[in-house]
């Protein structure tokens, strides 16, 4: 009995198939799927962001700021940045730190500003981007001046 | 005594529906999908906090390599302008072929005099070609005259000037496109960065914060 079921069922598959052709559309939905994140993942990362720079007019306008205020960066080779409080004092060492660090000095800065000038918002900066400075460590310095806030900052020509 | 009949049902799952799906979801992406035009070298920008996207319209890009080279991309709708503009300007002989040329190279990267040949060069064969690059020193400042003729052309109009330079670019070389753009009345740029999350617990992450919950 077995048997012949078997051999019947088979003869209604085989006429089954020969009527309508059925495709197995696994393998072409994976590749459908795999394009599709393929896309996705390259729209999203080619999009590029900008960081606007707006800056004055070279004219020889002497602009009056307070000394307390200010904290002058000098940007020098190997991604490290030398810099100092109010004037600089001759002989004096100059203090070194780097990117990771800077965030802390700056705001160290804001705080003795707000202390002596009762508002954080006084503080100045200085930026002397050196020959050895690449664009990367002007970017990260502009950064941070968004970061925190600095609403006066100069960036000085790299004339030395 | 028979046995109890299981009805088998096939496995078969009809994928035809997904894979309509898939299509139409691939089909998107590539018509949302806008291609990078072609670059004229390599350049890894550096990452920044700015959120704002870069404008893809009138943009007049000057981008600066880790060798310190300069070069010049431009939208197709100034182009063709500024080609114009220059070519009046510097009293130099093209054809309309030239023109053409100039059209389908997507950047430029050689001092004015080799700029015909320039043109002609297949951008498949550029990669193998040391260009020399847009010259801005203060003797020989073409990239200013290249500024200017943009502006002359994009009169009226609102360009983007944008500046793209690598991670390792000198600091002088990118003070010097900067000079260009000042000796043109140009002051606002536009600096190609890729984007980076705001260190939480800082001023700026807070305004942002503040700005979201408006």
């Amino acid at each position: 009995m077995a048997q012949i079921e078997e051999s019947n069922r088979r003869k209604s598959k085989k006429n089954y198939y020969s009527k309508t052709l059925r495709v197995d559309l696994t393998p072409m939905v994976d590749l459908g799927f795999l394009l599709i994140t393929f896309f996705m993942f390259t729209t999203v990362l080619s999009q590029p962001t900008i960081a606007k720079l707006y800056l004055p007019k070279d004219i020889n306008v002497k602009t009056p700021i307070k000394k307390s205020a200010v904290l002058t960066l000098m940007l020098t080779r190997n991604d490290s940045i030398a810099w100092y409080e109010g004037n600089k004092i001759k002989n004096e060492p100059l203090a070194y730190c780097n990117y990771n660090n800077l965030r802390s000095v700056i705001q160290q800065k804001q705080a003795k500003v707000a202390k002596v000038l009762g508002n954080r918002s006084e503080t100045v900066i200085i930026i002397y981007p050196g020959k050895e400075s690449t664009y990367e460590n002007f970017i990260n310095i502009m950064d941070e001046i968004s970061i925190n806030d600095i609403t006066h900052y100069f960036v000085m020509n790299s004339k030395q | 005594m028979a046995r109890a009949k299981i009805k088998r049902g096939s496995t078969h799952v009809d994928m035809t529906a997904m894979c309509d799906v898939a299509f139409l979801l691939l089909t998107f992406f590539i018509l949302a999908a806008n291609f990078k035009p072609t670059e004229a070298v390599e350049i890894t920008t550096p990452t920044s906090v700015s959120n704002t996207h870069a404008p893809m319209k009138d943009a007049f890009t000057v981008s600066v390599d880790k060798d310190n080279r300069i070069f010049l991309n431009m939208t197709d709708e100034i182009k063709g302008d500024v080609f114009d503009e220059l070519v009046q300007e510097k009293n130099m002989k093209v054809t309309p072929e030239d023109k053409k040329y100039f059209m389908a190279t997507g950047f430029i990267g050689v001092p004015f005099n080799q700029l015909l040949q320039f043109i002609r060069i297949p951008s498949d064969q550029l990669k193998n070609i040391k260009l020399p690059g847009i010259p801005a020193d203060s003797t020989n400042n073409e990239l200013s005259e290249w500024i200017r003729a943009a502006k002359t052309a994009g009169m009226g109009k609102k360009l983007n000037f944008l500046i793209k330079a690598d991670d390792n670019t000198k600091y002088p070389a990118f003070g010097k496109v900067i000079d260009a753009f000042k000796k043109n009345d140009e002051y606002k740029y536009n600096l190609i960065t890729s984007a980076e999350d705001v260190p939480p617990g800082t001023p700026l992450y807070e305004d942002n914060l503040k700005a979201q919950h408006k």
